[in-house]
Order: C-alpha cells, then sequence, then structure tokens
C-alpha cells in the first residue's frame, strides 16, 4: 500500500465520516478503487487526495528545474481551484437530491 | 549499508595508515584515556561529513609526528577512507583527503582538499563526488547519520533537541502526509461556511431563528479561535520555560543555595553598614568640640589652681601693705596741710618766680641767706614753693599731677587669672571624667569595629563560598547570572505548571467548543429554507467533518508512531537487560516535545533511574530508530558509538556488550575502554582476556606507542592492533 492508499485508507475509515455517508470502507482496498466508487462521497475525497498528491508533486518537479526548495503546501489559487471543482460535483448530486 | 573496512592515515594520532576491519555485528575498539579513541569516531564523522567548510580541511586534523618527520619542502597526505557495502552488496567507498606540505620556512600548508567516492561495479572502480553516494544514493545521508553516530553518553538521549521528533516524523512517519490535505479542507470548510451564509441572507433576511443561530455560531467560533489562540501561546510558555528550565536543572539545588547563601550576605552587609554608621571616629573634632584635648591637663589644672591662690593672696597682701602705706602718705599730707593751713603763708609770688629758680639752681635760700642743699628741708621747701607758683600759673597741669594716683595692680591680670582659676575649677570635675569617656568611646568604637570585620570575615567566607560552588556547575551555564532571577526561576515552574494546566484543559475544551459548533451548525442547516442554502450547508458539513476525519487520522497516525517507537525501543531493552530490572520505556508526546520515561509493572514512573539503565533506555531507542530506518528505507546503517557506557558498573558494560552481540541484529561499532584492567606492576593497562573470552566479535586494541615523550604531541602515534579471541 503506497502512501495515498493509506492515507485514503485512514480517512475513510473514521468513523464520523462512514456514519454520516453511509459506506463500508472495507469495499474500498486502495485509492483507485475509491475514485470508481459510487459514492458521491467517497469518490469526491479520492479525487482530493489524488489533486492534492498531483499538483504537489507537479509543483516539486516544478522546483527543482528551478533549483528551488521543495514546496510542501497548497498555493491558495490551487487550493481555490480544487474547491470549485469538488462544489461543482457535489453540487449537481446534491440538487437532484 | 555496512562498513567493511576503514583506513585512516596521518590523522591526528593515527600516524601512516592505520586499519580496521568490520562485521555486520559488534565491533569493539578498545583503547583507555588518550589512546585515539575519540579520535578514531572523529576521522569517521569527519570522512562522512558532506559539509564543506574550513574545519573539513584544518591544521589540527594533521599528525603531529608525520608533519615533524617531513623534510621542508616535502609533501604528506592525511586521508580517511570508508569501504561499505549497499543493501545490494554492491561496494561502495568514500575518501576524504588533503595533502599537507611543509613550507621552507617549517610551516604547514595545507590544499589538494579532496572529497570523493567509489562505485565498484563488476570489478571495476569509477570516481563519483562523495555527495552522489552517501546522500543521492542514501548510503549514508546526514539526516540518518545524525541517529547513527554518538559521542559520549549525553549525546545518547536524542530527544534532548526538539528537532528530533519532527525529523524521525518526517522521515519514518506518515503524520506530515497529512498536512496538505487537512490545510485544504479546512480552507474549504471556510469557504463553504461564507457560501452557506451568503446564500441564506440572500433568499430569507426575515429567516430571524437563522440569524439568530448564525450570530450564536459566529460567537462561538470566535470563543473557538481564541481558545486555539490560547493553546498556541500556552505551548510556547511551557516550551520556553522547559527550555528554560531544563538549561539549568542541574543547577538548581546550587542557585537555591547560592541564593540562600546571598540572601545571608544581604543582612550581613545591612548589619555592617549599620555598624559602619554606628561608628564614632571622629576624634579630631572631639579634640576640641568635647574638650579631649584638655585630657591630661588634670593635675596641671589643680597647680595652676594652686598657684593662682597664692599669687592672689600675694597680690592681697602686698595691696593691703599698699593700701597701709597710702593712707599713712595720706595722713601725713593731711597733718602737714594742717599744719601750713595754721601758719601765716606768703603769697605765691613772693619771692618771684624768678628769684626761686635762682635760689633752687644756687641750692641757697636768699631769704635768709642760708645754703640749701639738694635733698634738704630747705631745698625741698625751695622747689615746692617754686612748684606752686608754676602750678598758679598753669592751674591744669597741677589738677593733673594731683589727679594721677598709681595703682598698685593696674591691669588686675592676677584677679583675672585668679577668676579663670576658679572657673576652669568647674571644667575639672569634666575633665576628670573625660579619661572615662574617651576609654568608652575607644572601647564601643573597637567593638563595634570587632563586629563589623566579623561579618566581613563572614561575607568573605560566603563570597568564597558562593565561588567555589558556581565554578562546579554542573550544567556549564553560569550561574552566577541566574542569581539576580532567582524570583523569576521560581516563577518559571508555576509559569510551567500553569501552562500545563490550561492546556490539559484547553485539550478537553477545544473538541467540546468544536462538538457544540457543530451542532448548531447543524441545527441551523434545518433552519436554512432556500435550496441554495441548503446545498452550501450539506457541502460545509461534508468539508467539515472530512477536516474532522484527517485531523483524527493525522493524531492516530503520530500516536501509531510513538507506539511503535516504543514497542521497538522496549524489545531492544529487554534484550540489552536480560537479568536486570528494566521497567518499560514510555514514549509520549507532551505540550509538542517527546518524554521518554521508564515505569514499572505497577504504571509507577521510575524516577530517577541508574546512569547504566538511563544509557541502555537511550541506546535502546536508538536502535529502535534504526529499526524504523531500516523499514522504512529498506536500509540498515550501522550505529557508532564512542564510549557510550563511561557511567557503567563493573562487568554491567560486559553483560551489555554480550547482548548487544549476541541478541542485535545490526552493525555496531563501539570505541569504549571496557575490558581493559590497569596492570598495577607495570601501570599500563592491558586487555582481561578472560572476560573478552565470552564475547566473539572483531576486537582492535588501540594504544599509544612506547616511548613516547610526555610534552611532545610529534613523539604520539596510536597502534592499532586486531586482537583474536
Amino acid at each position: 500500500m503506497n502512501k495515498l492508499d493509506n492515507i485514503f485508507k485512514k480517512v475513510i475509515s473514521d468513523a464520523t465520516l462512514r456514519e454520516q455517508y453511509n459506506y463500508d470502507p472495507e469495499e474500498y482496498r486502495n485509492l483507485s478503487q475509491g475514485l470508481q466508487s459510487q459514492n458521491l462521497y467517497v469518490k469526491c475525497i479520492a479525487e482530493i487526495i489524488q489533486s492534492i498528491d498531483k499538483t504537489i508533486e507537479l509543483d516539486k518537479a516544478n522546483s527543482i528545474g528551478r533549483n528551488v526548495g521543495s514546496p510542501c503546501a497548497l498555493s491558495d489559487s490551487a487550493k481555490t481551484a480544487l474547491y470549485k471543482k469538488i462544489v461543482t460535483e457535489l453540487q449537481r448530486e446534491l440538487i437532484i437530491m | 549499508m555496512v562498513i567493511k573496512r576503514i583506513l585512516i592515515k596521518n590523522f591526528r594520532s593515527y600516524y601512516g595508515e592505520k586499519i580496521f576491519e568490520f562485521s555486520t555485528h559488534l565491533n569493539l575498539i578498545l583503547g583507555s584515556n588518550g589512546d585515539g579513541k575519540t579520535t578514531f569516531f572523529d576521522a569517521v564523522n569527519w570522512a562522512f561529513a558532506t559539509t564543506e567548510n574550513d574545519s573539513m580541511r584544518s591544521t589540527t586534523l594533521v599528525s603531529a609526528k608525520m608533519f615533524s618527520e617531513l623534510a621542508p619542502g616535502s609533501t604528506g597526505e592525511v586521508k580517511v577512507s570508508i569501504d561499505m557495502v549497499n543493501k545490494d552488496n554492491q561496494s561502495r567507498c568514500v575518501e576524504k583527503s588533503f595533502s599537507v606540505t611543509k613550507e621552507l620556512d617549517g610551516r604547514m600548508h595545507i590544499d589538494n582538499y579532496s572529497f570523493v567516492g567509489y562505485i565498484t561495479t563488476s570489478g571495476s572502480r569509477r570516481s563519483v563526488p562523495a555527495r552522489d553516494i552517501l546522500e543521492k544514493e542514501g548510503l549514508f545521508p546526514a539526516v540518518i547519520k545524525k541517529y547513527c553516530l554518538f559521542k559520549g553518553e549525553s549525546e545518547l538521549n536524542v530527544f534532548n533537541n526538539k528537532s528530533t521528533l519532527k525529523e524521525l516524523i518526517n522521515l519514518y512517519s506518515d503524520v506530515k502526509d497529512f498536512d496538505p490535505f487537512k490545510d485544504f479542507t479546512a480552507s474549504a470548510v471556510e469557504n463553504a461556511s461564507k457560501a452557506k451564509i451568503a446564500a441564506e441572507k440572500k433568499q430569507n433576511t426575515n429567516n430571524d431563528a437563522a440569524a439568530r443561530l448564525g450570530a450564536q455560531i459566529e460567537t462561538q467560533k470566535t470563543l473557538l479561535q481564541s481558545m486555539i489562540e490560547r493553546e498556541k501561546e500556552c505551548k510556547i510558555t511551557y516550551d520556553t520555560t522547559e527550555d528554560k528550565i531544563k538549561a539549568i536543572e542541574s543547577d538548581l539545588d546550587t542557585i537555591e543555595l547560592v541564593n540562600n547563601i546571598q540572601g545571608e550576605i544581604n543582612v550581613l552587609s545591612s548589619e555592617r553598614d549599620n555598624l559602619s554608621a554606628s561608628l564614632d571616629e571622629q576624634y579630631s573634632i572631639k579634640l576640641l568640640d568635647d574638650l579631649w584635648i584638655l585630657y591630661g591637663f588634670q593635675p596641671i589644672l589643680e597647680e595652676y589652681s594652686k598657684k593662682t591662690a597664692a599669687l592672689s593672696q600675694e597680690r592681697q597682701k602686698l595691696l593691703n601693705k599698699h593700701l597701709t602705706e597710702q593712707a599713712k602718705r595720706a595722713a601725713k599730707v593731711e597733718v602737714q596741710k594742717e599744719l601750713e593751713d595754721e601758719l601765716e603763708k606768703l603769697p605765691w609770688f613772693i619771692p618771684n618766680i624768678e628769684t626761686m629758680k635762682q635760689m633752687v639752681e644756687a641750692h641757697r635760700c636768699k631769704v635768709c641767706n642760708t645754703p640749701a642743699p639738694e635733698g634738704s628741708d630747705a631745698y625741698v621747701f625751695m622747689k615746692k614753693r617754686l612748684d606752686e607758683a608754676l602750678a598758679h600759673l598753669n592751674p591744669e597741669v597741677t589738677t593733673k599731677e594731683e589727679e594721677t594716683e598709681q595703682e598698685l595692680f593696674e591691669n588686675n591680670y592676677i584677679d583675672e587669672i585668679y577668676k579663670m582659676s576658679i572657673s576652669l575649677y568647674d571644667y575639672g570635675d569634666n575633665i576628670a571624667q573625660l579619661g572615662k569617656t574617651i576609654k568608652e568611646k575607644f572601647s564601643d568604637n573597637a567593638e563595634i569595629q570587632s563586629a563589623i570585620n566579623e561579618r566581613l570575615e563572614k561575607i568573605q567566607l560566603m563570597q568564597n563560598k558562593i565561588a567555589e560552588i558556581v565554578a562546579q556547575s554542573a550544567s556549564g551555564e553560569d550561574v552566577s547570572a541566574y542569581l539576580s532571577l532567582w524570583t523569576n526561576i521560581k516563577n518559571w515552574y508555576k509559569n510551567k505548571e500553569d501552562a500545563a494546566l490550561d492546556l490539559k484543559d484547553l485539550a478537553k475544551q477545544i473538541p467540546e467548543k468544536k462538538r457544540e459548533i457543530e451542532e448548531l451548525e447543524e441545527k441551523y442547516n434545518k433552519t436554512m429554507t432556500s435550496v441554495q442554502g441548503k446545498i452550501y450547508a450539506r457541502l460545509y458539513t461534508f468539508f467539515n467533518i472530512l477536516n474532522r476525519s484527517i485531523e483524527r487520522a493525522e493524531a492516530s497516525s503520530f500516536n501509531d508512531f510513538l507506539n511503535r517507537l516504543q514497542d521497538e525501543a522496549n524489545k531492544y531493552l529487554a534484550l540489552l537487560n536480560v537479568d536486570d530490572f528494566t521497567g518499560e520505556i514510555h514514549i509520549f508526546s507532551e505540550s509538542g516535545n517527546v518524554k521518554l520515561y521508564l515505569f514499572d509493572n505497577n504504571n509507577k514512573r521510575i524516577e530517577r533511574p541508574n546512569t547504566s539503565l538511563e544509557t541502555t533506555m537511550h541506546i535502546s531507542v536508538l536502535l529502535a530508530i534504526s529499526e524504523l530506518t531500516k523499514e522504512n528505507r529498506d536500509n540498515e546503517y550501522p550505529l557508532i558509538f564512542d564510549a557510550p557506557t563511561s557511567t557503567f558498573d563493573e562487568g554491567k558494560d560486559r553483560n551489555f556488550y554480550e547482548c548487544l552481540n549476541s541478541r542485535v541484529d545490526k552493525q555496531c561499532i563501539v570505541v569504549t575502554k571496557s575490558y581493559l584492567t590497569r596492570n598495577d606492576d607495570t601501570g599500563t593497562f592491558e586487555v582481561n582476556e578472560k572476560e573478552l573470552a565470552g564475547i566473539k566479535c572483531p576486537v582492535y586494541r588501540i594504544s599509544k606507542r612506547e616511548g613516547f615523550n610526555k610534552k611532545d604531541l610529534s613523539t604520539i602515534e596510536t597502534i592499532v592492533t586486531p586482537y583474536s579471541n
């Protein structure tokens, strides 16, 4: 299990989250399975983890090229973009509900 | 990584080339004081150091013996070369060196500094920058080396350094991986909250219940924020006070003692000042103002009194006599006058003045023509008549002469002296007392001075005692600097305790407050009337719950990490203390710092474990860290210790090494003076073969070559002898 799978598993195993959004964490062994989930919330959590990791890895690669220190946090613009993306996905579902 | 071989050349006392070869388990290098144990450690540390600074090519690293033997103009080399194998069993080597030239004037010149790595593949060897091997390939990164090389016992507790936990978490835990996700969800919660409120306001401004709840939520959030701020402040207070206390902890009793002594000195100084103020030594003023000058004049005064009394009596006698004679004379004059009055007197102008003058000058009376020699009655009579006649002509002169009656004691000096004598008589008594007064004053002053001296002596003794105590500072801190801070120091403990209590309360209050806000928000969401508001309320709930879940997952990872470290450390503690009491290591976080304590089975903290148990505990933690390294990096690293057991009881260190060798599967290189026994006949240290026979591992004996000059560094050479057991 890699780092992202580990984080995903730990987060979705949280009792409050599980009860609130009614899913069984045992159904998901890794992040990929989360991304394929029918449960919108599990899917969004997986997407958040994947997106953040991708953004950081990309920034790391760029910073090595520019010979500057590696970033360890998301920029405000990256956070806003991801927030909007997740909100759009959830809104679509929530309006139907 | 495993170290296979180390070559040390002309590095300080390691004159020439000295070679050590190591096994994958325990390796011992035995040497007594000054034999080169620490130099070995420093050489290894130097060879692995990837930083570039002047200390890397310092003249202090050069063997004095090698340099002394260099001819002017010739060059020698200082080198440390370390052969290793990586996790894939491939040979690697790092070599650090520089050349040393003895100039014609005898000065040392250093150049050709080199730090190079070698990769051996299929029998061929190629050179690369040493950093590429150590850092990029991960053969021995600086961040790992920090937890592998330890000099003395004091360095063994790596958690003394506050950055250790953060570093270890970064190295071996997934705690830090949660940070960007936590950061994002916190920001999303904030955005969703704003959007939710804005949407609701827009749709239904008259929803009083929602407005009330919204206001309550904002108030509670403000309170929560202030609690979080307070928690941060408490953590800072706790950390800073703990740092301060730690710096002087070992000297705390000393500071208190010195402070108490200083208090006594202050009391004594105050007493000395009061005594000095009561000291009345203005003797020169007292000589005149208090008539001390008259001390010793008593007999003189008595003599003076007697003499003035006698003089006065004499004066009185003379005066009486004078008055008697004066009275007689007056009586005679009276009688004469009466007689004269009874006779017919010739007028004053008969004979005339000229005639009278001639008669006086001729000493002859021309009336009766009889001689009148000078002094005779006739002459006196003539003279008198002449004077009377002249007096008539010049009456003022006559009157004056009549009035001039000479006093016997014209200036009255004797009277004055006598009166003075009487007045001094009163002083007499006081003067008689002067001796006593002066004596008492001197005695009082001597007593005061003695009391002052006594206090000064005590102060001096106490100050000497303080100097002695201060010089023996256990922490190495300047204790005297803390004396003026004693009140503050006492407050440090209170501040730390208060901060810890506040943190404990806040650790309970903050989650409660968060729950309270969540409940309010849930209620608030139910009051939502607009579709958009309801959607944002759900979004907000989602991000909020996700944020809390990430926080809990992070906290759980942190605890998992500490538990893993604790479990591993306890395994090693048990291995290293087979037949001894160990207790159990508890590792926990307290206000962001890691605390290591030993507890017994009854969960009672062992307050002051003995030094060997404490050292074993720290080494167990290091071995546990090493185990985590192995798990996380899929690589192992050697542990190199310089005299880790110097305070162990006799025998205890040997048990420790036997356990390290037989029960711990890890490469350890230990430089120690254990297994050496002093030979009383020769005064030298020899390997205790009997005790060493029980341990099967490579052993090297390092010692100074015999015949060295104690005062000449250039005669010192460490010789390295493999010891076969």
